[in-house]
């Protein structure tokens, strides 16, 4: 049926526009998810001075084990990089095959020249290194060893790119499906021509499946190039804002441009299948008669979907809520998403539900175009829900993604608040690495100083349970030294803090949920370095989103960072005069108040935020792109009934009232159960990461977020139908 | 009767022609249009396809503007209301039924009949509401959508609707186009009965001599001009007359 499928194309070029404009944003947006994935995945920057050397040994910047059944690999990125000494500098010399080493970067990056395949070179290189702490990097790799910032930004590109690209695609299903949806409603004149001259219902099916997914190639080609456009202009912020090092270029292939073809294709071609069957059961003789009526009631199947995915998502917060660590934050997105397909499956009887309670309210506030707005909102449930879906899409993820990073800042701000006994915080000039180590000791001595408490931020990876299986988790951690239980009150639940001393740690609650962990059990973990090191847990504390979700010796973690540096040094007592009398020989050390410094904290965390707006803002200008489409071609198609209804005498002013109660009916629908399926994530995330149901929503953000929703739908209805209402009223008569 | 007669006339056109188009491009489909229909009447308009059969039915309704020319309905000059008024027009003063795609999906039966009533934010004159859809035979059916309607049944829907408001005159185009000859001799039989017995106006525009035959007064077009005026009489004068018509 191909030919039927390309005179059909060739012909209702208009009614394919919609399809096509969804495919087309679709397309492009998968493109650069795509390309910043890849970017992830592979882009390493080429070497430059490391080059000079076939093998550089320098720290590692992963950590990777081979699971017990020896199929899965663990993997997580290391935060610190490790120091080459002097020794293993003089064993590597010594190690077979190596001809000449050198000093890239003294103690941090040593070259070995050898002859032979660098990767053999290598391999014999590394046994006498230390396990999981420093690596013989060779080819690409090396780019990695001379620019430590890339494993950062190559995880942030991954993170990034796999959530962005998954809601782009979910939200594709939706637009496209919808679009389609209404193409058959359009088309059913036709169809049932065809059934009426003995065409099977599988023939119509195939014919319908073939147009849809010539236009998703068409437009999944044509898409590709302004992905790469976007995907330009998202790295540039990325790289502005230092999300990402400037040397970590982005990595342009053909693969993302398949791929994003590739799932055009097949979300046509799933969105096709669906729209399909409802057209080849589009029978011969009713269709011939008065306008289609929709079909009411829904399909067993989508119920049934319906309900799985709603059990999905409770069973996603479950397990994120026993998961615990930093994955319990996927948590919630999950959910919302698994709660936003439940309701757009099911979504032209919540459309009913919605009308049914809001009907009567509508006809009295507005007793004509209410009454008409509530007879075609009644009448059309299935038009009205494909155009609600995005809308709600929109509002449950873009409010869920914004909020639950507020909830978060929210809730560590207040940790931190009600933690922090110290008065004052040294912390490191803008642009220097850390504290220098004789501070310390001389701010211990400054009269009425009570306590003095060195902290270094790191973070380690360690050895989880999720789901049955072992995996590896990064977490956050501090390490701090003697004096912390004057300094900040963590709130213990379990053990005690004066036991911190040697290989032992304190774990958060949300740490020991992630390690199935008690007081007295033993962790394995990685230092920031990749040092692998047992922990004896000595205590559990509440405060894991203020501080950190895991706490160590300070004297145990320091030497595994990259600068060895102190962090904060925060202090109890004392005079700041005196402090800045000690301070006035360490111009690279800047003394604040306890206060100040959970001030400048809390800036930092909104700061974070502008990735959210970022992508938010992309993902907007696709919705509303197919909010318009959908509301457009749902509009047009009532060209008719405009008229009508025109000619028996309603008013401009009346069609238009009908049309704005619709849209803001429509709206009012995405927003209210968008809220509701985002509250449905934020206040469990809040419960099980901070003991805290309140959601932090910004008032004003939110409040953006309706507004863009209802102007959307409304723009998208008004400005078709103000054309439609300025034509000939002749076309009620057409035949 | 005399087509001068102003204050008898439901319907008067004087010197209507309406041209779509420009230039080269302009097609003519009303070259110049003197009619004049009396109240209670029913006139057919008839002629071959292009004829502007269908141009003149809108221009007498207020639903597409002439080039030039008056359209006086009643005593009301259409040309010169502007887009309220001649929407408020239509909804007291006219009613509507076309071929097909008469009805809101949306609406039931009764919320069908009862929309300009609606529309015009007015009550519904239960006596009235009441003679009228035990007229068109639907009184067991008030609460079906269009969609659980038949073709006739549909019909039947769109003259109540037409009628509910009293309109000087009823406009029919093609009323019957898309029904069979029995369900079309039905619908036929249900405008005649309103003309003659409550004295409504109606002006239909037909292609079939059959139906013009339940008219008083067959117009028929060619070309853009009324070529010929008679009395109803019989399907097969009429069709005689068309042929003629159409060949001159």
């Amino acid at each position: 049926m191909i030919w039927l499928a390309l005179a059909t194309l060739r012909d209702r070029k208009v009614g394919f526009v919609g399809a096509f404009v969804a495919l087309f944003f679709a397309c492009a947006v998968v493109t650069a998810c795509g390309i910043l994935m890849e970017t992830g995945i592979r882009g390493h920057a080429q070497p430059d001075r490391y080059a000079a050397a076939p093998v550089v040994v320098a720290g590692a910047n992963e950590v990777s084990r081979t699971d017990t059944t020896g199929e899965d690999t663990l993997w997580a990125p290391l935060p610190e990089r490790a120091s080459v000494p002097d020794d293993v500098a003089a064993l590597v010399a010594e190690v077979d095959g190596v001809t000449r080493t050198e000093w890239l970067d003294p103690g941090m990056a040593l070259g070995v020249h050898g002859p032979g395949h660098p990767d053999d070179l290598a391999a014999r290189v590394a046994d006498v290194l230390p396990a999981d702490v420093l690596t013989a990097y060779t080819g690409r790799g090396r780019g990695a060893a001379e620019f430590p910032d890339q494993a950062e930004s190559q995880e942030f590109m991954l993170a990034l790119s796999g959530s962005f690209g998954g809601i782009a695609v979910m939200i594709a299903i939706f637009v496209v499906a919808g679009t389609f949806g209404l193409l058959i409603q359009q088309r059913r004149r036709e169809i049932a021509v065809l059934r009426a001259i003995g065409a099977t219902s599988s023939q119509v099916r195939s014919m319908i499946l073939r147009e849809i997914q010539l236009v998703a190639v068409v437009a999944g080609v044509l898409g590709v190039l302004p992905g790469v456009v976007v995907a330009r202009w998202l790295h540039r912020e990325f790289v502005a804002r230092g999300a990402i090092d400037p040397s970590f270029e982005l990595a342009i292939g053909p693969l993302p441009a398949l791929i994003a073809v590739a799932t055009g294709l097949a979300v046509a071609s799933l969105a096709g299948w669906t729209a399909s069957r409802r057209a080849s059961r589009i029978n011969a003789v009713s269709a011939l008669g008065e306008a289609a009526v929709e079909r009411t009631g829904l399909g067993k199947g989508r119920v049934i979907a319906s309900i799985a995915f709603l059990g999905l998502g409770v069973m996603i917060l479950i397990l994120a809520s026993a998961a615990g660590g930093e994955d319990a934050a996927a948590g919630p997105l999950g959910a919302v998403l698994m709660i936003v397909v439940a309701v757009a499956l099911i979504g032209p009887a919540v459309m009913r539900l919605v009308v049914r309670a809001v009907g009567n309210l509508l006809i009295r506030l507005a007793p004509t175009s209410g009454y008409l707005a509530v007879a075609s909102l009644t009448s059309g449930t299935r038009r009205f829900a494909s155009a609600m879906a995005p809308l709600l899409v929109l509002v449950a993820l873009a409010g869920v993604t914004i909020f639950f990073h507020t909830t978060m800042a929210d809730n560590a701000d207040r940790q931190a608040r009600s933690g922090l006994l110290a008065d004052h915080v040294l912390v490191a000039a803008p642009e220097e690495p850390g504290v220098p180590d004789g501070v310390s000791a001389q701010v211990r001595d400054l009269p009425g100083v009570t306590a003095v408490t060195e902290v270094v931020h790191t973070g380690i990876t360690g050895y989880t349970r999720e789901l049955g299986e072992t995996v590896l988790t990064s977490m956050v951690a501090q390490g701090v030294s003697g004096d912390a239980v004057q300094a900040m009150d963590l709130d213990l639940r379990a053990g005690s803090l004066d036991e911190l001393t040697g290989p032992t740690v304190a774990l958060s609650t949300l740490a020991a949920s992630a390690f199935r962990a008690d007081v007295g059990d033993t962790v394995e973990v990685h230092l920031g370095d990749g040092t692998p090191m047992e922990l004896d847990v000595v205590a559990i504390y509440g405060r894991g989103l203020g501080f950190g979700l895991v706490t160590v010796p300070d004297d145990l973690v320091r030497p595994h960072t990259t600068s060895q540096l102190t962090d904060q040094v925060l202090v109890n007592g004392g005079d700041p005069a005196d402090l800045d009398g000690v301070l006035a020989d360490y111009p690279e050390v800047v003394a604040v108040s306890g206060d100040g410094y959970l001030d400048t904290l809390g800036e930092l965390r909104e700061d974070e935020a502008w990735i959210n707006y970022l992508v938010i803002g992309v993902l907007l200008v696709y919705v509303a792109v197919s909010v318009v489409n959908t509301l457009v071609i749902s509009t047009g198609e009532r060209a008719r009934e405009l008229a009508l209804l025109r000619v028996v005498g309603g008013s401009r002013r009346q069609l238009f009232g009908m049309l704005r109660l619709e849209a803001l009916v429509v709206a009012g629908t995405a927003v209210v159960i968008g809220t509701i399926a985002m509250l449905a994530a934020l206040i469990p995330g809040g419960i099980i990461l901070a003991e805290n149901p309140i959601p932090g929503i910004r008032p004003l953000i939110y409040a953006g977020l309706v507004a863009v929703a209802a102007l959307l739908s409304l723009g998208a209805v008004l400005v078709p139908g103000r054309l439609l209402l300025a034509r000939q009223l002749t076309v009620a008569s057409e035949r | 009767m005399s087509d001068n007669d102003t204050h008898t006339s439901a319907v008067r056109l004087d010197g209507v022609t309406k041209v779509y188009g420009e230039g080269s491009a302009a097609v003519h489909a009303l070259r110049g249009v003197n009619v004049a229909m009396a109240k209670g009447s029913f006139t057919a308009l008839m002629g071959p396809s292009g004829s502007g059969k269908s141009t003149l039915l809108h221009c007498a309704a207020g639903l597409d503007t002439p080039t030039s020319g008056r359209v006086l309905l009643g005593r009301t000059d259409l040309s010169s209301l502007n887009e309220k008024r001649l929407t408020e027009l239509r909804r007291e003063r006219a009613g509507f039924v076309f071929q097909a795609f008469n009805l809101i999906p949306a609406l039931d039966v009764l919320g069908n009949v009862t929309l300009p009533l609606r529309l015009a934010g007015k009550r519904p004159d239960r006596t009235w509401l009441s003679e009228i859809i035990d007229r068109v035979g639907l009184r067991e059916r008030v609460h079906h959508r269009p969609s659980q309607l038949s073709g006739g049944q549909q019909q039947r829907v769109a003259i109540a609707r037409a009628l509910v408001a009293r309109p000087d005159v009823l406009f029919a185009d093609e009323p019957t186009g898309a029904l069979d000859s029995r369900t079309a001799a039905d619908v036929m039989r249900l405008i005649r009965e309103v003309v003659d017995d409550v004295g409504q106006t109606v002006i239909m525009v037909t292609h079939d001599p059959v139906v013009a035959s339940y008219a008083d007064t067959v117009l028929i077009l060619a070309d853009g001009r009324v070529v010929e005026r008679m009395p109803a009489g019989d399907a097969e004068a009429i069709a005689r007359r068309m042929i003629s018509a159409e060949v001159a």
